[in-house]
């Protein structure tokens, strides 16, 4: 009975709601006028819209929403830069706990141009970053500029065989 | 000065609950132990008090002065009745361990909620949407019809209680009012224990969720879930009085209670059918009749129900928003909203629900708060049921729990939680050294240094004990930027953005410390809507770079028709233009068009609007039988209909159903070819221009909000320009054009 009587009062008070007959047709938005920015450039994050041009291997995919990725032995990327000289490179990304179980401490190189600018000894879990200047000479204006982070061990899944390095978020070259 | 203010909010919102409360207990003739008065009347005024602010709210006369007046005259005539002195039988004194541990208990964790109530209020909810409204309709004298936030269509009786406070000491004098309902809650349990001569798991129960972390935690903050408690406990608590004492005035409380339930949160509506059965179940014992009595109590909840479903039904055209989108269709909340909503709150961050007993007694992460490990006890609760006096406890213990599963948040089983502590208590004071150990181990562990020895690490909790911020011996906004990390940008947006304007954000802000107008895009099917405009310009899947073509011979059509074949629960059908063509050229779309659309018949323009970053989505997952239809008011020629679309949807089988001069209805075409064409260039330019054409004028974005990077670095090619910049959230200005040093 209550029960009814609620259901009955619900839908008397959903009677409230208009919901449109038909719609008329909305005013026209004119032809696009703007202009699409150039595809790539000196910094990406994972969830950039534009991420794809960057990737040149052993990163996994993602959604496009994701902000991380999970990399192979040898992460490639590529970048335009405009200017070349002052700049420092930067990678952020993440040692993970479970895979740091299995491989123990890993070395992650980071390569500008087939140049070693650093490596970095990882024992623990957790977010890193790495930032050193990258000499002006071994970099190309307006053109591709390759950058691998290789890391000495990867863990491998006993199902699949799918191997993983580390957490990549975001990685460039900055002022 | 604000200390004064802040503590002479709480006290007249108290006083005038407290007040009003009484006065409905004497005029239901309902008698009452000396120590239950005050706190069974500061509930039930409340919700008297929450009606008539609802009231004021709806004839828009919401000003300091009419509060403080109404109040200043509800408390002098309390005060001429004498109100503030207690009266009748006292219950036999508490076991002289329990006064001692209470005592201790009371003192110890009261200053450090008085110290976390009186600072500036930074909890999540309380500073974006609970004390965010309250200052909107503050500002407003009333009530706005708010269709862009789902929160403002929740029942709101905590909202109308903050608002006395709000005028007299601004935010924490809100969540004073709050706090007060964290004394009432554990007094009113250890009253319940002592009503059934059970005083030793009465105090137990009471220490047990005065300490508990997260009734802490929420009884500190501008929430409403410790008054929803108290309400459902005070249901619970004067039925056991009418059991004994069986008047008509009872029964009015126990409405009174049950629709105050209601009226602070939907969850606890289930206060009303337990009070009603519970009534059945003793009057049937009996061999009376139960209809009049069901009636009353009924009749008098729904006076302080149905305000809050009428208020939805004008404003939104769902009473019981943002619920039940799928039966009680409205233009305000997609149907997908509330299943992505649903799904999100049945696992928060859990991976499995074996992790909840643990997160929600011990580790306090993953679901945000943790009641204490002694609640892993909550099982024996169970025992009562084997005693028919003390089952009502169990069984109030389980159908409060019921709602959980569907928000799987810890606040959510506070309102059971009473329940359960009693049940434990009732149990363990079987062996009284054993509950009074227990209670001490409750306590210790709850003490917020304590908790990082067991918790996880993020556990949501109370953090340090802020008496100078409590004092305001330091500058309140010291506070606010430690502890709200959007804060900062939530002052530059008042600084930059002019009155009237609007801001469109991905998360919530604290609101309540803002004057500007701020919507958030997952809280309304607008602001999913702005936030698909934004997004169709930059992730390549929701661009509409798929055409799907029906030719059919030329003829003229009076009506078309494109219906959907496919059930796809995982994916929503949508069009980002539909296009009539004539012999290769598209027919000019005529103002006298009639366009139709199932589901979602709001938003069907958007598919014949010309832009490519607007579309007609059905926003709920795609069934056969949905449609697009076009009705032409003269006939029109035509022998092809083109669909542009994105490619988040896999593609359908679809017929094009016409409908000639006559009137019949033919199939046009089933069999439509499928083709790839070229994204449009100035996609970004063209979400801009739409969003301003929509009252967006500034764009709020965190660095972890897809599309962060691209709006910074391709500022000039998306129409904006940078208007203010904390931390990683940036504000900008949306231009619509392009600065002429960007252009090639």
């Amino acid at each position: 009975m209550i029960l009814r009587c609620l259901i009955l009062l619900l839908v008397l008070l959903s009677a409230c709601s208009q919901t449109p007959e038909s719609q008329p047709i909305p005013p026209q938005r004119a032809a696009l006028a703007g202009q699409d920015p150039p595809s790539f450039g000196g910094y990406v994050r994972m969830n950039d819209t534009l991420v794809a041009d960057y990737l040149v291997s052993d990163v996994n995919g993602g959604a496009p929403t994701d902000s991380w990725r999970w990399t192979n032995k040898k992460p490639t990327f590529r970048f335009k830069l405009t200017k070349i000289t002052g700049l420092r490179f930067e990678a952020n990304y993440t040692i993970s706990n479970s895979t740091l179980a299995t491989t123990g401490p890993v070395v992650i190189t980071w390569s500008v141009n087939g140049h070693i600018l650093g490596s970095a000894k990882e024992s623990t879990d957790g977010y890193r970053k790495f930032t050193k200047p990258v000499p002006a000479e071994w970099l190309l204006p307006n053109a591709e500029n390759i950058v691998t982070g290789e890391v000495d061990k990867v863990w491998v899944s006993p199902n699949d065989g799918a191997k993983l390095g580390f957490i990549i978020s975001d990685l460039g070259f900055i002022d | 000065m604000l200390v004064i203010l802040i503590l002479l909010g709480a006290f007249a919102a108290a006083g005038v609950a407290i007040t009003l409360g009484r006065h409905a207990i004497e005029r239901l003739q309902i008698t009452l132990h000396r120590e239950e008065q005050f706190a069974v009347s500061f509930v039930l005024g409340s919700g008297i008090w929450s009606f008539i602010v609802f009231g004021l709210c709806t004839v828009h006369v919401i000003y300091k002065g009419v509060l403080i007046g109404l109040a200043a005259a509800i408390l002098l005539y309390g005060w001429k009745k004498g109100f503030h002195r207690l009266q009748g039988e006292s219950f036999p004194p508490l076991p002289t361990i329990w006064k001692r541990l209470l005592t201790a208990v009371a003192a110890v964790f009261g200053v450090l909620y008085l110290a976390h109530a009186m600072a500036p209020e930074v909890s999540p909810d309380g500073a974006a949407y609970h004390l965010g409204l309250v200052g909107q309709y503050f500002r407003a004298h009333g009530f706005l019809p708010i269709t862009t936030n789902i929160y403002a269509s929740l029942s709101q009786a905590m909202e109308m209680l903050f608002m006395l406070p709000f005028a007299i000491g601004r935010h924490s004098a809100a969540a004073m009012t709050h706090l007060t309902f964290l004394c009432a809650l554990p007094w009113l349990i250890l009253c319940y224990g002592r009503r059934i001569n059970q005083p030793a798991a009465g105090a137990f129960a009471a220490i047990l969720i005065f300490c508990a972390p997260v009734i802490g935690l929420d009884g500190i903050s501008a929430y409403n879930d410790i008054a929803t408690a108290s309400a459902i406990f005070t249901v619970f608590y004067l039925l056991q009085v009418w059991k004994q004492q069986r008047t008509n005035g009872l029964l009015t409380a126990i409405g009174i209670a049950a629709g105050f339930a209601f009226a602070l949160k939907y969850t606890a509506l289930l206060a009303l059918p337990f009070a009603l059965a519970t009534i059945a179940w003793n009057m049937r014992r009996d061999g009376r009749k139960m209809l009049l009595p069901l009636i009353r109590v009924t009749a008098i909840a729904s006076v302080l129900i149905a305000p809050w479903l009428i208020k939805n039904a004008i404003v939104i055209g769902n009473p019981v928003s943002p619920f039940l989108n799928s039966i009680l269709k409205n233009p305000h909340v997609h149907i997908a909203f509330e299943q992505h909503y649903q799904k999100h709150m049945a696992m928060y961050a859990i991976a499995s629900r074996t992790e909840i007993p643990l997160q929600v007694t011990a580790k306090g992460d993953k679901l945000t708060g943790l009641l204490g490990p002694i609640f892993l006890l909550s099982p024996l609760a169970l025992l009562l049921l084997g005693n028919p006096a003390l089952r009502p406890i169990a069984l109030a213990a389980l159908l409060f729990t019921l709602p959980y599963p569907a928000n799987v948040g810890t606040r959510f089983l506070i309102p059971a939680a009473p329940f359960f502590a009693l049940a434990i208590g009732i149990i363990c004071s079987r062996i009284d050294r054993l509950a009074v150990g227990l209670a001490l181990v409750h306590a210790v562990l709850s003490w917020p240094d304590a908790i990082p020895l067991y918790a996880a690490k993020y556990a949501w909790r109370l953090d340090g004990f802020p008496w100078k911020y409590a004092l305001h011996l330091r500058p309140d906004e010291e506070f606010l930027l430690k502890r709200i990390g959007s804060y900062a940008i939530t002052r530059e947006i008042d600084k930059v953005v002019p009155p009237g304007k609007r801001v469109l954000g991905f998360d919530q802000i604290p609101e309540a410390y803002s004057k500007t107008e701020y919507l958030v895009g997952f809280q309304s099917a607008t602001g999913d809507n702005l936030v698909d405009i934004f997004h169709c310009a930059i992730i390549p899947e929701r661009r509409a770079v798929g055409r799907t073509q029906f030719h059919f011979p030329r003829q003229k059509l009076l009506r078309i028709r494109l219906v959907q074949n496919t059930n796809l629960a995982e994916e929503r059908w949508s069009i980002a233009e539909l296009r009539i063509r004539n012999n290769g050229q598209q027919v000019e779309r005529k103002p006298n068009w009639r366009l139709r659309s199932s589901p979602n018949p709001w938003d069907v323009a958007s598919a014949f609007d010309n832009s490519p970053v607007t579309r007609w989505s059905s926003w709920e997952p795609r069934k056969a039988g949905m449609f697009l239809e076009v009705q032409f008011l003269a006939p029109v020629e035509a022998d092809e209909i083109i669909l542009e679309i994105s490619r988040d949807q896999t593609p359908g089988q679809m017929t094009l159903e016409g409908y000639d001069t006559y009137g019949n209805k033919y199939v046009l075409s089933s069999n439509p070819s499928e083709s790839e064409i070229q994204p449009q260039s100035g996609l970004r330019l063209a979400a801009t221009q739409e969003l301003l054409a929509r009252g967006i004028d500034y764009l709020l974005i965190n660095d972890y909000n897809y599309g962060y990077e691209d709006v910074r670095r391709n500022t000039r090619y998306w129409g904006m320009e940078l208007a203010a910049e904390k931390g990683t959230t940036r504000l900008y200005k949306l231009l619509g054009t392009i600065p002429e040093e960007a252009k090639p």
